[in-house]
Parts: C-alpha cells; sequence; structure tokens
C-alpha cells in the first residue's frame, strides 16, 4: 500500500454528515505528478474528497495517506509537517478579508517557515509575478475582482511550492477565457515544478484539457475513474454522460 | 428532562468549553500578537466614538431627570453624588456591556461566519495555523481587555455630560462636582465595577465567537450568527451582573449601597 | 500594522489615564496617598459606625477608621483605630476629644475629632484619644426641646421678676428724688427725717431684689445666660446685669450715706453736706435707672414673640427641628452642660450624669472640678483619721471638728450645692493608692451625709491616688480635699 510514487491514497473511505452519507467504501490513488479532475454532481463528496486529503475533515471509516504518511493517524502537530505538502485553492479563494493580498501570501510564509522578511517578500513577489498580480499586492481581498482573487488564491496555495496542489473548482463564477487562465497557470506549475494537481470541478471542457485522468463521483459512490476517453467508453451512463457533455 | 432544557444544558455546556479552550489557549504559543492588537483596535477604538456619545448622552440626560427630584428635597448638592454612583457602579459596566455586545459581539459573529462561510477558516487550517487561536482567542482577550477601557470612557464622559447638564442648571462649578461626585466615593464603587466589565468582555468574546465559529450554513448563517451574539450575549451579561453584584457585596459589604 | 499599534496604544493608554484619574480623585477623598498617623479611641456605643468611615479633624476630612475592635465583655468598650492626615496631625492634642457624629438626619456616620487646645501636648501617634459617647438624635431632640421649654420659661419668669423689681427700684429712686428735692427745698425736717428713715429701708429692701435677680442671672443659677444661644445677646444680658449691678451698689452706697447723712443731720445739721449728698444721690438714681432700662429692654428682646408670633422657645424648637446640623452642635452644648454643676441635677434626673462614673483621670482634667477658683479645704489624713481596732482607719473627733468647721465656713451654700470629697493616699503602692484614698472619701461622705442631712445625690466622691489636680498648690497629697466647685456657690 505504500507506495513512492503515489502521492495519494485513498483505502476504503467512507464519510457522513449526520444521516447524510457523502462518500461510501472510496479507494483511489493519485499518482505522483499526475492531474487527476475529480467530476460529479453538486453534493456527491468532491469537495469532501479535497477536505480529507489535506485533513480538515476526518473519515468515519478508511484510511487516507499523503505521500509516505497515513495522515489519518497522524496526531494533531504532525498534522502540520505533511498539510506543507499541499498547497489549497478554495472555492471562493478564501483569502483572508482582514489582511492585503501580500499578508495573504506572507502569512503562512512566516507561520510555516523559517525565513526572513526578505527571502519571504522575494517569494510573495515571485508568485505573485507567476499569477500576474505584482502590481496589486497592496490591495484587500474585497478590492480583487473574482478573477483576480482566484489568481491570488492560487498564488497562495503555491507560496509555498506545495508537491501537491488542490483546486477545489477552480473555475467556478469565472468566464470560460479567465477559467483557463486559470488552468493554464496550474499546468504551468504542473510542468515546471511536477506538482500533482487533484481538481475538482464541474467543467468538462477544462477537466479533459488538463487532467490526465479523471475521476467520476455520484451519490458517495466512485463511479469511474480513467482517461477522460476511458471513462467516455465507461459502463456507467451516469459517468459517460457527464464527461461527454457539451 | 425537557427537550428544550436539555438544549439549553447543552448549550451552555457547550459555550462553557469553547471558553475554557479560549482561555486554555491564551497561555499557549505562539501568541497571536498582531491580531490581538488588531483586535482590540477593532473593538476598542472603533468603539469609542460610540461609547463616549452614548455616556455623555446618557450623563447629560440623568442629571436632568435626577435634578428635579432632588430638587423637590432640597438635595440638589447630592446631584454630582447620585450621578457619579450611578454612572461608576452600574451604569458605565452595564450600558458599556450591552453597547459592546451590540457592535463588537454582532461584529465578531458575522465576521467569523463569514469567514466560516467562505471557507477561510478552512483556509487557515489548510495552512498548519489553529483558527481558534488565530481568530477567536484574540477576539475574546480584545475584549476582555476593551471592556473595562471603555467602561471607564463611558464614566468619565457621563459624568462630563453630568456636569455640563448641571452648570447649565445651576452654574456649579466643575472643581466643585468633582468634589461632590467622588464625596461618598469608596474603592469599591471604582474597582470592582470597573473590573467586573472584563468579565462582560468575556462573555461578548465567547459567546460571539462561538456563534461565529460554530455557524455552518453559508452566508444565511452570517445573519443569524450576528443577531445570536447580541441576543445570546446581552442576555448573559445582564445574569452575569447579577451574579457578579452578589459577588462584589460579599467581597465588599461597604459597597451595598 | 505600525497605524493599529498607535491607534492601540492611544486607546490603552487613554483609558489607562483616566483609570489613574479615578485612583487619584477616590483616593484623594480617600486620603489614599498621603502619609498618615494612627490613633485610637474607645466607645461603648458606636451608633453605627463602621470600618471605613470618615474620620474629620476639626471639621476637615482627615481620613478613615481602619479597625473597630469588638469588646469581649461589657465592661472594656469598642477599640477603633483611626488614621489621620498627617498634616492635621497638629491639631490632634491629648485634650482632642473624639465624638461619633452623624452627617444629617440621614447621612453617614463619621467619626469626628475636636481640635485641642493649644498648650496641651500633641497627641502620641498610636495614643489613645479621649472619646465622648454618642447621642442618639432622637434623644438629643428630645432633650433639646425640653430644655429649650425650660429655658423659655425660665426667661418669662426671669422677665417678670425683674420688671418687678426694677419697676420698685425705679418707684423707689423717683421717691428718693422726691425726699432728695424736699429736702433740698428744705421742708420741715423732723417730718423729712421720719419719712426718710422709711425711705431708706424702702431702698434697701429694692436693692437686695435688684441684686438677688442680678446676681442669679450672672452666676448663671436661672440658666437664662447659660443657654442663650445667641453669643451676643448674652453678652449684653451680661454687660447689662452687670451695669446695674453697678447702679444698685451705687445706690446701695447712696442709701448708705443716706443713711449716715440722717443721723448726721440729727446731730449736727450741715446744709452743705447734704447738699452734696444729694446731688450724688441723684446721680445714682439716674444711672440705675439707666441700667434698669436696658435690663428691661433686653429682656424684653429675649422674651418677645418675634415678628410671626413665635415665642423665642417656640422659635429655637422649630429651627432646630428643621436644621439637623444644628443636632452636632447641640450635642456638644449639651456635653458641655453635662459637665457643669449648675445642670447636674437637671441632667442626673435623666441619668446623663455621675460623678461616680467619671475616672480620676478625666476628673482631674476637668475644667470644672480643677478650677483654682473652686473652694477648697485641704485637710490632713494624719489629723483627720485614725486607726480603729479592726486595723482600717476610721474617722477621729478631731477630724469631724475638721470637717464640721471646713463645710460651715461657707454657711448654706454648702448645703444646697454639690460637694466633691476627694480621697488621697500618701503611700507608694498604687493598688493601696487606689483602695485607700477611695474608702477615705467614702467614710467623708458617710460622715458628711449623716451629720448635714445633705442630699446624697449632691455628694461625690473621688478617689484620687495621691495626685491633686495639676496648678492647685499640691503636688501630691495624703488626706481629704473637700471641693465646693465655683460654679455652684
Amino acid at each position: 500500500m505504500n507506495d513512492w510514487s503515489k502521492a495519494v491514497i485513498f483505502d476504503r473511505v467512507s464519510k457522513s454528515f449526520g444521516p447524510k452519507q457523502v462518500l461510501r467504501d472510496v479507494s483511489f490513488q493519485v499518482v505522483a505528478g499526475e492531474a487527476l479532475c475529480v467530476l460529479g454532481r453538486s453534493g456527491t463528496g468532491k469537495s469532501v474528497t479535497l477536505k480529507l486529503i489535506i485533513s480538515l475533515l476526518k473519515p468515519d471509516q478508511g484510511r487516507i495517506w499523503v505521500e509516505q504518511d497515513e495522515i489519518t493517524r497522524l496526531k494533531p502537530h504532525e498534522l502540520s509537517r505533511v498539510r506543507r505538502k499541499m498547497g489549497f485553492l478554495f472555492q471562493d479563494a478564501a483569502l483572508f478579508d482582514s489582511l492585503t493580498l501580500y499578508e495573504n501570501l506572507a502569512l503562512p510564509m512566516l507561520r510555516l517557515t523559517e525565513k526572513s522578511r526578505e527571502e519571504t517578500d522575494f517569494a510573495v513577489d515571485k508568485v505573485l509575478r507567476q499569477v500576474g498580480l505584482a502590481a496589486d499586492k497592496a490591495k484587500m481581498p474585497s478590492e480583487l475582482s473574482g478573477g483576480m482573487r482566484k489568481r491570488a488564491g492560487l498564488a497562495r496555495a503555491l507560496v509555498l511550492e506545495p508537491r501537491i496542489l488542490l483546486a477545489d473548482e477552480p473555475s467556478s463564477g469565472l468566464d470560460r477565457i479567465t477559467a483557463s487562465e486559470i488552468d493554464e497557470l496550474m499546468l504551468e506549475q504542473k510542468a515546471t515544478h511536477k506538482t500533482t494537481l487533484i481538481i475538482v470541478t464541474h467543467d468538462v471542457h477544462g477537466a479533459r484539457r488538463v487532467g490526465d485522468r479523471v475521476a467520476v463521483f455520484d451519490g458517495g459512490n466512485l463511479i469511474a475513474l480513467g482517461t477522460a476517453a476511458e471513462v467516455a467508453e465507461s459502463e456507467n451512463e451516469v459517468a459517460r454522460r457527464l464527461v461527454s457533455e457539451q | 428532562m425537557e427537550p428544550g432544557l436539555t438544549n439549553l444544558f447543552e448549550f451552555a455546556g457547550i459555550v462553557s468549553r469553547f471558553g475554557a479552550r479560549a482561555v486554555a489557549d491564551l497561555f499557549r504559543r505562539p501568541f497571536e500578537g498582531g491580531q490581538i492588537v488588531r483586535q482590540i483596535a477593532e473593538a476598542g477604538w472603533n468603539s469609542l466614538p460610540l461609547v463616549v456619545a452614548s455616556g455623555f448622552a446618557l450623563g447629560a440626560v440623568m442629571t436632568l431627570h435626577t435634578r428635579s427630584t432632588l430638587v423637590t428635597f432640597g438635595a440638589a448638592s447630592l446631584i454630582p453624588t447620585v450621578q457619579a454612583l450611578a454612572f461608576f457602579v452600574e451604569i458605565g459596566p452595564l450600558v458599556t456591556g450591552l453597547l459592546v455586545a451590540g457592535r463588537v459581539g454582532s461584529g465578531i459573529g458575522a465576521v467569523l461566519a463569514n469567514m466560516r462561510a467562505t471557507e477561510q477558516i478552512d483556509g487557515i487550517e489548510s495552512l498548519s495555523i489553529d483558527s481558534f487561536k488565530f481568530l477567536v482567542v484574540p477576539g475574546i482577550l480584545a475584549c476582555v481587555v476593551v471592556l473595562p477601557l471603555l467602561t471607564l470612557f463611558m464614566d468619565f464622559s457621563g459624568l462630563l455630560g453630568g456636569f455640563l447638564s448641571e452648570h447649565a442648571a445651576s452654574r456649579i462649578s466643575f472643581h466643585l462636582y468633582i468634589v461632590r461626585a467622588f464625596s461618598d466615593f469608596g474603592w469599591s464603587n471604582f474597582i470592582p465595577p470597573t473590573m467586573k466589565t472584563a468579565v462582560f468582555g468575556f462573555v461578548i468574546g465567547t459567546v460571539s465567537s462561538y456563534f461565529g465559529f460554530t455557524t455552518n450554513k453559508g452566508a444565511q448563517g452570517v445573519g443569524q450568527a450576528a443577531t445570536n451574539s447580541v441576543v445570546v450575549s446581552s442576555l448573559l451579561i445582564i445574569l452575569t451582573d447579577v451574579i457578579l453584584i452578589k459577588g462584589i457585596f460579599f467581597v465588599f459589604p461597604e459597597g451595598a449601597l | 500594522m505600525k497605524n493599529k499599534n498607535v491607534i492601540v496604544g492611544l486607546f490603552v493608554v487613554g483609558g489607562l489615564a483616566l483609570f489613574t484619574a479615578g485612583m487619584f480623585v477616590i483616593g484623594d477623598r480617600r486620603q489614599a496617598f498621603s502619609r498618615h498617623v494612627e490613633y485610637y479611641a474607645e466607645f461603648v456605643n458606636l451608633a453605627g459606625l463602621t470600618n471605613g468611615a470618615k474620620v474629620r479633624v476639626a471639621g476637615m476630612d482627615a481620613g478613615q477608621v481602619l479597625a473597630i475592635r469588638v469588646p469581649d465583655s461589657p465592661l472594656s468598650r469598642f477599640r477603633v483605630t483611626l488614621k489621620v492626615d498627617e498634616k492635621l496631625r497638629g491639631l490632634v492634642r491629648t485634650d482632642s476629644v473624639a465624638t461619633i457624629g452623624t452627617e444629617g438626619v440621614v447621612g453617614d456616620t463619621f467619626l469626628s475629632v475636636r481640635a485641642g487646645s493649644r498648650y496641651a501636648p500633641a497627641a502620641a501617634p498610636l495614643g489613645t484619644l479621649r472619646s465622648k459617647e454618642p447621642m442618639e438624635l432622637s434623644d438629643l431632640l428630645d432633650q433639646g426641646t425640653g430644655l429649650l421649654s425650660d429655658v423659655d420659661g425660665t426667661i418669662k419668669q426671669l422677665g417678670g421678676k425683674i420688671d418687678g423689681a426694677l419697676t420698685g427700684v425705679t418707684a423707689t429712686v423717683s421717691n428718693v428724688n422726691d425726699v432728695v428735692v424736699g429736702l433740698k427745698d428744705g421742708r420741715g425736717t423732723a417730718g423729712m427725717l421720719l419719712r426718710d428713715q422709711a425711705l431708706a429701708g424702702q431702698i434697701r429692701q429694692a436693692m437686695s431684689n435688684v441684686n438677688d435677680v442680678t446676681v442669679g442671672l450672672k452666676d448663671g443659677r436661672g440658666a437664662a445666660g447659660m443657654l442663650l444661644r445667641d453669643e451676643a445677646l448674652a453678652r449684653q444680658i451680661r454687660q447689662a446685669v452687670t451695669h446695674a449691678e453697678t447702679a444698685t451698689s451705687d445706690l446701695g452706697h447712696a442709701a448708705g450715706q443716706a443713711d449716715k447723712l440722717i443721723s448726721d443731720l440729727q446731730k449736727r445739721q450741715v446744709p452743705k453736706k447734704l447738699d452734696e449728698t444729694i446731688d450724688k444721690v441723684k446721680g445714682a438714681a439716674s444711672n440705675i435707672e439707666e441700667g434698669t432700662r436696658q435690663l428691661k429692654q433686653i429682656i424684653a428682646e429675649v422674651a418677645m414673640p418675634d415678628g410671626q408670633g413665635m415665642s423665642a422657645g417656640a422659635n429655637i424648637r422649630e429651627s432646630l427641628a428643621n436644621a439637623n446640623v444644628a443636632t452636632a452642635n447641640i450635642a456638644e452644648d449639651t456635653e458641655a452642660l453635662k459637665h457643669n454643676f449648675l445642670f447636674r441635677g437637671f441632667f442626673r434626673r435623666r441619668g446623663y450624669f455621675n460623678i461616680t462614673r467619671m475616672s480620676p483621670e478625666k476628673y482631674r482634667r476637668d475644667r470644672v472640678f480643677s478650677s483654682p477658683r473652686n473652694y477648697r479645704a485641704w485637710l490632713a489624713g494624719s489629723e483627720l483619721f485614725q486607726k480603729a481596732e479592726n486595723g482600717q482607719e476610721e474617722l477621729s473627733q478631731q477630724g469631724k471638728g475638721m470637717l464640721n468647721a471646713a463645710l460651715t465656713q461657707y454657711g448654706d451654700t454648702a448645703v444646697e450645692s454639690p460637694v466633691v470629697i476627694e480621697g488621697y493616699w500618701g503611700g507608694d503602692n498604687p493598688a493601696d493608692q487606689l483602695a485607700f484614698s477611695r474608702n477615705r472619701a467614702i467614710l467623708v461622705r458617710e460622715y458628711l451625709q449623716s451629720h448635714f442631712q445633705l442630699e446624697p445625690g449632691n455628694l461625690g466622691i473621688v478617689s484620687m491616688r495621691n495626685l491633686p489636680p495639676a496648678e492647685l498648690g499640691h503636688s501630691k497629697w495624703d488626706g481629704i480635699c473637700i471641693v465646693i466647685p465655683k460654679l455652684a456657690l
């Protein structure tokens, strides 16, 4: 089970919120360096999957590995080390309202690394340039447009140079052009840093373009996993329909 | 047991544990200095105009009322004393508590609920920052620190309002007003009532943070958390006040007027 | 971030400044930040005094009551620890008296320390101040009202009496005038002489009337002078009385001269002498008329109803009910009166004052008893007493004789006025001093009481060990001293 080539492993994971079961006995593996796009209808446990990976949620049953660590058995203070390997791009970017863009990015640097002010400034500038927001670093999140916020969120997810990037609906609420800009940024990151991408999305178009493989969730079950072409040929009708949409 | 009663006790238990956790976390590293400063500025400095203006107006109005009564009894010289005692002992602390519950409590509730709804709290957690320590503890601490200070501002602006109102009526000098105001004052009329507002602050901070931090209803939860914060913390402040006053009288029997 | 820090700094510093201001204002009222001296005072009745109550020295806020130690039996008293601002320390003397007062009718109780006299040494820190038991407000009002109606009555009575007497005097004086004029006119000598003798008797009679009243007034026996709240008025009366006295003594003198003159006339008939004397008499008469007029006017003023038709007593009574501040003053006045033997009977009937409850220390310092003007008879113990068969002391025959002599020396006054018997014992042992000096005083009291049939209440005894009150010419004494306070005579 403990495979060095695997970035994330889910082993028979189940999760419920009260009476509602959102994940049912789910198992899959994500290979290091690949891009996995998770598709599915709303409320089928996609976002929960991401939060389980970064341990914001704990599974009711089953085990989860991130690289060589079984995070379901780690103590809270050990989690920090594993989380540092991951960056999380939230659906609405989740920038901290009360901090400027620069402070938003500097906060994880100052908190989780031993880096000096100068090193932090340098890293923040670099990642902001990467997402095209270098000029906006003194702005508050409320002053940014939706696309800019998404890019800022991406920048924050990337500022610690994670080995795994988790993205929750990176293209939601954006026009296609802006959405594809975000996709490009993620692909670039994958190409240059060999970052594993796990992307939850509704955007089949983007998923086909970005994802090496596609996973399809329905009703808490993983109903299909494979390349887009494979899933499009899958026996499961829901999966077939989801992937071939549009 | 009645389900309503069970819920009430459950709520009391959860909020108490929430507060206890905040107290315990306060003494654990890392100390969120920046956050604390930010929250004190927000809760204290930004509440100052409200508190000073209310205190001033309340002081002026109260003198108008006490004046007519006391003059009837020929006790006009007691007006400053009554004013100061009323403000320092009860009106100042309680009104400041309620005002801060309205302004700061709702703010904390709404801000935390919004952060929860927009996944900012998850975002903080995903960065391995203890969101409770980062968001809740500084808020509660700020309320605890800020409330006694705001109470002092309220007390003195009330006294000033009272003075101006009385000065307009009787041309009393400021010095005489102050001398009379504090003529019957003991430490127990000043320090315990001022310090008890730190407890009000803790109640406001804890209750508001609890509602904001634990909401999970998305955007709709924001308004609900704000309302609940104000209602429950106001109610608890008054209840706490009753208990605290009893406690103060027990410790300082001469404070019982 | 820097900006936030400045704001928070401003806010916190502002708040702390207010806190400090509050601390100082209250601390100033409580004198928390000044240096203090501590004293003690003891009371039987605390009248509601509590820890932290204000302490006033000569009416100024000076500190607070620090502690109250509750007595463990009725024999001892509440021991109150008070602190006094060092600035006021100079006013607290060994003869300062601590009392418990009330601010207004419903106000706080506080401890009031009266400023001591100039010549008494400063009270030592941690020393026990003299104290005076508080009076309940209701008692005071009752007492004050009773006292005032008494005064009211006395003043009226006195007014009538003096009025009568003075009319008599005036009539007499005009008679004298008539006679004198008659004399001058050279009417029949024999008839004139006859008339004159009757007249001289009349004058004497009238004069002794006036004398009685005025002396009474002066000594305060009638109580009017002593109780008049208005100092100016009291002074006026005293002055007028002195006037009247001079006038009457002039008149007496004149009458004596007239007497002499008449016998002289009978012998020698010297017209020139007569003329002189008559002029003198006339002068005296007009003198007394002036004094009488003044006196009458003052008495009338005192007794006269005021503009609203209220008598003086009713007036004062009402103001008493209104001005509750005055109660404190009255308390002090009545306190002073209690020490005044004049009112001893008055108060004693009400159970307020009893000389036997007075400690020797208090007695020694009491202005009434230690006054050098008192009549004192120092009788040596060796002559007064002898050893009885049972080893105890008893009065010797010689001693009884000495006592009789001492008391009769003052005539009737000794019978109706209070007499204090001070007992002394010359030995060194303090216990003996206490026991034997007391025993001696008791022996003398028993004798005087039975021998002269004196009122028991008028005889007070004090055991003085061996120390008489200061400045009376005896630093030590062994025996008895019989004291008749001057005021009582």
